[in-house]
Formats: structure tokens, sequence, C-alpha cells
């Protein structure tokens, strides 16, 4: 610290410790120095403008930030510009108390990182505490305050660093002269960077460096260094223990939380829900009548969006108000819970709970609460929605429009605004939504082809081809490591006829390969080429773009119509449609209404029906045949396989092709049965494997054969070595064949399905061997369990049956997170085997008299162990009744009170 | 000796049954004239199991041993789960064993 600054830090504390101004004489005797120097000192504060000079006798001097001093958080009568702030007082003091020390903090303020949810206020703190540090003259009233969302150029960060750092001319071709960065327009006040965690790696330690030194180089300059004198605020909604936020802790120093609307209490979101209301009514110049019911429903929905949702959400409700009003010529502007969504209405079923409080807080007289436009508040966006309603009301009524069209053109006009103005928050959710779903690696990959596509071509992406392919790499790479094929056999005549997508398609596949190190099949250009096709036709009514419907029917009040809808959403496509299935309707009804529907959303190129189970499996045939739409069944319908369905119907691929991929994305489901009732039952294999040139596995056998009596078990040991991966794969899948594999030890997983691999390294430890051994053991004795039933079972092979079953029973255990018991499941596969067998010859005919109760009692376990259960049926042909379901569920969930 | 096997709903439990009997046939230890055996489902358990002398349980019902031997217990029946190991194998011969010791430490 130089002098100056002790000096003014002993100015600070003096004056506020006797809170009168301060002589020269004070301050040389605490810091001990010459009076002369210490008046020299003084004056120079004065003229940087940190202090102020009193000229009585003796001369005094006053630290310029105390006169806010007096006015701020100590002194609790004087207004500042945090005293309309909701919460003040409570939820948000310490954050109040933070940010005021943020800027008063000697000399010069300190870094702050706001931290919270999207929508709880981030931005307005900031710009407060801008306010503030010109209110109490910590900044000088023309100090510059600058806002930028480093989100907005996350996806090029050389573009990014010259908008902050600015750019020397000669950078780079284009940059024909110097251009200043924000970092210098806002010296001498703020700069407040929203989404800090956006910033790229460059970007952050220029920042650093700036933060450290008090300097940085514009880009394209190495010699010029660039002083200025900004405070940072930055603001994220990252996690503060992610890993990301370490750098930025380590460097700055305050750190203010913002709490989300749940952590506030209903108080505080009362008085939001007053404040928007009132802001409204002040913008419309009357009075509006809120329903108590939708007060309600305000205080207690779930409200991700924190603040910023509140607020759109009552704005939208008082614009359909709005529009009754002047529509119906009422007299009063009335807002009803009517006028809200279905999700903010959700919150009146949360009442029960909270009823004392909301009727505290609400203090209910009548069925209205009035919120009148002669309030105090505010309005700063001069945002015409009200006048534009009544505006486009009157138009169209004087065109003769009829009444429920004008309803519906206006209900349209307000929707559309509000996605204008605040849609982003939508995208916000999506963008996190889409790396949660592929990861990432592949959300990035995607913003450097979507980069690259705008550069080359000058085309902007999509969200929706940008979400396709995220989606469809995910996909493609997933079948790539589990050896799966990807066809697409109209390669060449996607390629005649989309010619300039398909070099785009090429280049794109490309891109893929490197960033993955993977080689990709051909007909790979052909599908992403249909994808960027798809974007381009939109809209353009030929035969072509017409698609494949997609249709899901499921069991359940609302599971369908979910899983659309977050399909819907993420493809941001409607043409998946749903019908939901609830427990209580009738078969026949749920025929009628998936009849009704595929009728209607057929174009002509058929529908893929997506259902789970039972009955439901058979209604794509029968509609079929009634009324000759081509409908294809695709059953134990996921998430995943209704998002590839709708991907691959967006690219206008035919009914086959889409059911195809769909079905596989499940490789369990649609599986041939192989009959293979020759008796034999294959001796158990061992495979140790290593690369050419090694002796690893061989060294592995001998301490196998050491350690574990193979004969016992009927178990051999084989060792293979790797030429290469292909040839690998190929060994052990041809071995797979002719022997049951129990375990495949080495060093590269060929991720075959079925097949447990086991790392070398595990067998270094007697622990390791003695759990192969336990493995192999208990391996053994399925095969012994299988050989055993063979001859018992009349219809099924034993060994496929049995391993049929501990699949299924593994899913079970797994989906439950139960405890492995072995022998209680060698017990349920022999229950489960006899069942089918005896299922399928028709003699089995059992009672179960509690059956409804269990399936009541225990409905998440039914649904599981029915599933899991049905699949094996489908496989083998046979139906389980629900009384073998419920016997299942009684004995693996051991329920002994029924 | 009376021999009651109790499964889930007696979809197993038959095979072994006959597996025992089998078994019989060829084991000099045991009287042949006197062997019952007869197996019935968890739920038919509490009416039948008073004829019995011996009362073998399938692995998968484990859970419900402690209720049924209490109930046996009083009415000097002798109660056992078979191994699983046992069971899965249908080892006929190995179930039988099992309940004619059972049989004999009850009758000493």
């Amino acid at each position: 610290m130089k002098k100056i600054d002790f000096v003014y830090d002993s100015l600070v504390k003096i004056y506020m410790k006797k809170n009168e101004g301060v002589s020269a004489e004070q301050i040389s005797e605490a810091l001990k120095i010459q009076r002369s120097n210490a008046s020299a000192y003084l004056n120079m504060l004065c003229s940087r403008g940190k202090a102020t000079k009193i000229n009585t006798r003796p001369v005094i001097f006053k630290p310029n930030i105390l006169n806010i001093n007096d006015a701020d958080g100590f002194n609790d009568k004087t207004e500042d510009v945090f005293y309309t702030i909701i919460g003040k007082n409570d939820s948000l003091k310490t954050s109040i108390e933070q940010a005021k020390a943020a800027i008063l903090y000697p000399p010069n303020g300190l870094n702050t990182i706001i931290i919270g949810e999207t929508g709880v206020g981030k931005s307005m703190l900031a710009e407060l505490m801008y306010k503030f540090a010109v209110e109490t003259n910590v900044l000088p009233k023309d100090a510059p305050f600058i806002t930028f969302n480093c989100a907005d150029y996350a996806n090029n960060p050389q573009l990014l660093i010259g908008q902050l750092f600015g750019i020397e001319k000669g950078a780079y071709t284009g940059a024909d002269k110097d251009k200043i960065g924000l970092f210098q327009k806002a010296d001498g006040g703020i700069l407040f960077l929203d989404e800090i965690h956006r910033l790229p790696p460059e970007g952050q330690e220029m920042l650093f460096t700036y933060m450290d030194k008090g300097f940085f180089r514009r880009l394209g300059n190495t010699n010029n260094e660039i002083s200025v004198k900004v405070r940072i605020i930055a603001a994220t909604t990252e996690n503060p223990q992610s890993s990301l936020l370490d750098t930025f802790n380590r460097r700055i120093p305050m750190t203010i939380m913002l709490p989300s609307i749940g952590e506030r209490s209903l108080k505080e979101r009362f008085e939001f829900i007053n404040y928007f209301f009132s802001q409204e009514s002040k913008r419309i110049g009357k009075n509006i009548y809120v329903e108590n019911e939708a007060l309600e429903a305000l205080l207690l929905y779930s409200c991700k969006n924190n603040i910023g949702q509140l607020k759109s959400d009552i704005q939208l409700a008082c614009a359909r108000g709005f529009f009754d009003y002047i529509d119906q010529n009422k007299t009063e502007i009335k807002v009803n819970i009517k006028y809200f969504d279905n999700r903010v209405r959700d919150g009146l079923l949360n009442i029960k709970e909270n009823r004392e409080e909301v009727n505290e807080l609400l203090k209910v007289t009548g069925k209205y609460m009035l919120i009148s436009y002669k309030n105090k508040i505010n309005i700063s966006d001069k945002n015409n929605l009200y006048s534009n309603i009544e505006k486009r009301f009157n138009d169209l009524k004087n065109q003769g429009m009829n009444k429920e069209k004008l309803n519906q053109i206006i209900d349209n006009d307000i929707k559309i605004y509000f996605n204008k103005y605040i849609g982003k928050f939508n995208d916000d959710i999506n963008e996190s939504e889409i790396v949660d779903i592929v990861g990432e690696d592949i959300n990035k990959l995607v913003n450097s082809i979507s980069d690259y596509i705008k550069k080359e071509l000058g085309m902007q992406l999509s969200r929706q081809v940008f979400v396709g392919l995220c989606m469809h790499i995910k996909s493609t790479i997933q079948k790539l490591k589990e050896h799966r094929e990807i066809v697409y056999p109209n390669f060449n005549e996607v390629r005649l006829k989309f010619s300039d997508e398909f070099k785009v398609a090429t280049k794109i596949v490309q891109m893929i390969e490197n960033y993955f190190g993977l080689q990709l099949p051909i007909d790979e250009i052909g599908l992403i080429t249909l994808l960027l096709v798809s974007h381009n036709f939109e809209g353009i009514a030929t035969n072509e773009s017409k698609r494949v419907k997609v249709l899901v029917v499921l069991h359940g009040n609302s599971t369908a119509s979910s899983m659309a809808n977050v399909v819907n959403e993420l493809l941001q496509v409607n043409f998946v449609k749903a019908i939901d299935m609830p427990l209580n309707m009738s078969t026949k009804e749920a025929y009628m209404r998936t009849k009704k529907m595929i009728e209607k959303i057929d174009e002509g190129r058929g529908v893929l029906l997506l259902v789970d189970m039972g009955s439901l499996t058979r209604f794509g045939e029968m509609v079929e045949k009634e009324i000759g739409i081509n409908v294809k069944t695709v059953e134990m319908v996921s998430t995943p396989m209704i998002l590839e369905a709708a991907q691959k119907a967006l690219i206008l691929l035919n009914l086959d092709e889409v059911y195809n991929f769909t079905v596989e994305v499940n490789p369990y489901i649609g599986k041939k049965i192989h009959s293979n009732n020759a008796a034999d039952i294959k001796s158990n294999l061992i495979l140790t494997s290593c690369f050419t040139g090694e002796y690893t596995a061989v060294k592995l056998k001998s301490t196998i054969c050491k350690n574990i009596d193979l004969k016992a078990y009927n178990t051999e040991v084989m060792t293979i070595s790797i030429n290469n991966r292909d040839e690998y794969v190929q060994t052990v899948l041809n071995l797979k064949k002719q022997r049951n594999i129990i375990a495949l030890i080495g060093t590269l997983d060929p991720k075959i399905d079925d097949i447990r691999f086991i790392r070398s390294e595990k067998l270094l430890t007697p622990k390791g061997i003695q759990k192969l051994g336990d493995i192999i053991k208990s391996e053994n004795m399925y095969c012994e369990i299988a050989r055993s039933l063979n001859g018992h079972l009349i219809n099924l092979d034993s060994s496929e049956i049995v391993k049929d079953i501990r699949k299924s029973i593994g899913n079970i255990i797994c989906n439950f997170n139960m405890e492995q018991k072995e022998d209680s499941q060698i017990g349920w596969i022999l229950h489960i085997s006899f069942m089918m067998d005896q299922l399928i010859s028709g003699d089995r005919c059992i009672k179960l008299n509690n059956k409804d109760i269990i399936k009541k009692r225990y409905i998440g376990q039914y649904r599981v162990v029915k599933n899991q259960i049905d699949l094996l049926g489908d496989k083998y042909n046979v139906s389980i009744p629900d009384e073998e379901i419920c016997a299942l569920i009684i004995i693996i969930f051991e329920i002994s009170d029924i | 000796m009376k021999v009651l096997l109790v499964c889930a709903l007696g979809a197993s439990t038959g095979v072994i049954v006959n597996k025992m009997k089998r078994a019989a046939q060829s084991d000099a230890d045991i009287d042949n004239s006197n062997l019952y055996i007869e197996a019935v489902a968890a739920e038919n358990f509490k009416e039948r199991f008073q004829e019995f002398d011996v009362v073998l349980m399938g692995p998968q019902i484990r859970f419900k041993e402690k209720e049924f031997r209490s109930l046996c217990e009083p009415e000097g029946v002798a109660l056992s789960i078979i191994p699983a190991s046992d069971y899965g194998m249908m080892r006929g011969d190995n179930i039988l064993k099992l309940a004619a010791k059972l049989y004999k430490e009850n009758h000493k």
C-alpha cells in the first residue's frame, strides 16, 4: 500500500469514530508522520476527489465516502436506492449489506460476484450497486455503467475478447481500425459481466490479469498496456460449489448470494405480486381487481424462473384481463384465475398446507383485491402492450371480424408478444436441458459445427436443427459404440437431389470424426443431409414435406402427454401427439380415441404408434385394418425412443425407416427369438485378452488357474490376442455362440452386450481373484440350474429362459436398488421358468385373492415388474395374467402382511 | 414321513416333489411305504401344515420363515429352508435327505 492510501485509511477510521472532520494534526499523530506531509497527502486526496477540505480553523478534512455513511444502513431513517427493495430487512438483508460494503470498501471498492438462479434479480442488484455508488459519491454522476452478457459471444471467444478488451488495427483481416473495448468504455465506472461462467478460458485469463495488475492488452497487441480503473461486478447462475467458480472465487473477494423465490417468505412474495400488479395498473391507468384465488395461486405455484417469471406471468394475465375488459365493454379490469396458465393454477393444490399463512397475508374480505393505479411506482420501461391490444382490437373489429376469430388472434398476439420479451427464459432452460441429455461434449461439437456453417455458408442453424444434430450425433455415437449398424438406403438419391446440403453434411461428418476420433459410415452423410434439408424445406407444401406422424399412447393420467411434451419442446416441433389412458378408461374407449387421432393426424405418410404395453400393442394393427392408414407400432416406449422417432420423422424419413430407427434405440426390444432346442448346455469360458506382443493374457490365465478350482465349476480359461479392434470383437462374438462366456478380462472393453468385462488390474489382488471365483461359482450354478431344468420345461429352451429371466430380475433389482440375494433369486428364476412354461402350454390357472390390494398398494412395483415380465411374455409370445405379476411382487418384495 | 414343500404359487415345487419321490426309491434309508410328499402354495400353508412331520420352504419365500416357524414349533413340526443350490438344481435326492434328517432329529 502506498503512503497516501494509509493516510486515506486513517482519515476514514478517525472520521468514523468521531463523526466529525479530521485535521492534519490528527493524521500526523495517528500515522506518526510530519504534519506538513499529512497535510500534503490530505490535499492530494482532495484533488483526487477522495476527500473534501473544509476551510475552518484549523482546516479539517472529510473523506468523501462518508457523506454516504450518514445515509446508508447504519441509519435506518434515511432512504437510499435500496430502500424500495422488497425483502431489504429480511431475505436480502445480508445481500444488501454486502453490496453496500463492496461499493464503499476503501479505496476502490471490491470486485463482486453475484450468484443466484435465473430471475432472482442479479442484474437489478448490479444496477442498484451502481446507483448506490453514484448516490454516495463514490463514483461521479457521469461514471459509466456497462453491462455485458458473456453468453452472447460464448461461441466465439475471439469476438468476445475483442468486445471486452478492444481490437488493435490489423489484429486480423478486416480489423482496419482500432476498436475500443468495454473495459475502456467502463473506465472510472462499473463493468457488469453477466453469466460470467460462459466466459471462455482466454477471456478469464485476461480478466484475471486485469484484476491483479490493473491493465490489459488489446487483441492483436502485445506491447501496449492499457491501464483503466474499472470496478467489476460479475453474475452467474452457476452453483457456487462448481469447479468453474473456484477460479473466480479465488480472485473475487466479495460473493453475494441471492435467494430463489422459494427461499423467500410468502410475505415477500406477496409484496412482489402486489408490486407487479400495481405496475400494470399504472401502465393501463386503471384500477385492477385481482381475484383472491388468483392471488393464492400466485403465492403458491412453483415459480421456476423466480421473480422474473412471476412478473411475466402476472403481465400475461393482466393482458388477457385487459383484453376481456375492452372486448366485453366491462366497467372494471378483472384478473381472474382463469387468465393464468395451468402451471400457475396448480399452485392452488398447495393451499391446504398454507391456508393460515395465506389468509393472514390476503386478509380476505371480498372476492377481489383492488389494485389502485394511483400508486407511486415509477415505470421506467415504456412498453405499450396495452395500447397495442386496444388498437389491434379496434382495427380487427372495424374489419368486421367475428368474435371468436378475433379472440383467437388477439390471444395469439399476446402470446407472441410474451414469447418475444420473455421467451428467453425458455431458451435458457433448453440449453441446459440439451447439455443434460447429450452431454457437454456433443453440445460443444455442434456449437462449432454451427459456427462453421455460419461462416462458410452464411447459414444460421435453426434451433430445431441444432437440437436435431445434438440428438442425432448422440445416437450415432451410441450405436457405433455398441457396434450396431447405421444404414440409410436412399443415400444416392439424397446425394443427387440435395447436392449443396450434401457437401455441408460431408464436412460435418468429417468434423464429428475428428472430434471423436471415430470412423463414421458413409450413410451418416445421407442422414445429416436430410437433417439440414428438413430445415430449408420447412413450410413448403410438397408431398415430401409431409411427415410421418408420431402418436404416443400410454397408460396413466398424463404419462403420454408429458413425454410427448418433452419431445415437442426439445425439438421445437408440434407433431408428436399423445393420448393418455387412465387406468379406469376402457380399452374400447382408448381404441376409439386412438383411431380418431390417427385419422386426424395422418398426412398420407403413415403414423408411428408408440405404446407401453398390454392391449395397446394391438391397436395399430386394428386401426390399419379398419381404416387403411399405415400404422407401425413400437412398444415399451421410452422418452429417448420418442425423441428418435420425432427426430427421424422430422427429417422426412418414411414410416419404415422411422420405425427401424426407433426400435434400434432399445436393442432388447424386438429381438428375434432364436429357438435353440438342441439340449446342449454350453460349457463355461473365461477369456483373457491382451495386445499382440504382450504376455499379460498368459500371465492372467496362469493366475486364475492357480487360484480357482476351475474343474469343479466346469470352466475353462482361454487366451486371445488383439490385433485390431474389429477382429477382436468378432472373435469374442464367435466364441459367444458356442460357449457360455462368463467374463472377459483385459484392458480393452469391446462393449458387447451380455459380456461381463473385467479390467486386468482388478485381478492383481487376492480379493479380486476371490471375487472372480465367486462369479464363476454362481455362473456355474445358473448353468447347472438351466441344465437341471432341461427336460422339465416343455416349451422353452432352459438356458435361454434362465438368461432372460436373470436379465429381467436384474433390471427389477436395479430399478429398486435392492440388495442382491442370490438364493432368493434362484427361487424366483425357478418360479418364473415354470410359470412361463405352463402359461405357454395353457395349463396354468392360479387364483390370488388379494390381487387388487397389491396392485393398489404397490403400484410402483407393479409397474416395473409388469414391464419386465411383459417383456419376457412378449419374447415368448404369451400374455402374463395380473395374478402372476402380483404373486411375483409378493415374493420379490417379500410382502407378508397381505 | 410326511413332507410338505412350500413355494410361492406351486409353480416349481411339483417337479421337485416328483424328483424326491424318484430319489426315495433308490435310497435305502427311506421307508417308501410311509412316505408322503406334497407341495402347496404359501397361501395355503396355514390350513395344511399340521398334517405333516416336516415342512420345507423354497428360498424365495425365506421372508416368511419366521412366521411359519412360530406356527410349526408349538405343533412339533420341523421346518427348514431348502438350500438355494439344491432348490435351483432341483436336487430331489439332497432335499429328501434334508427332510429325513429333520424327521430323525425331531423323533429322537
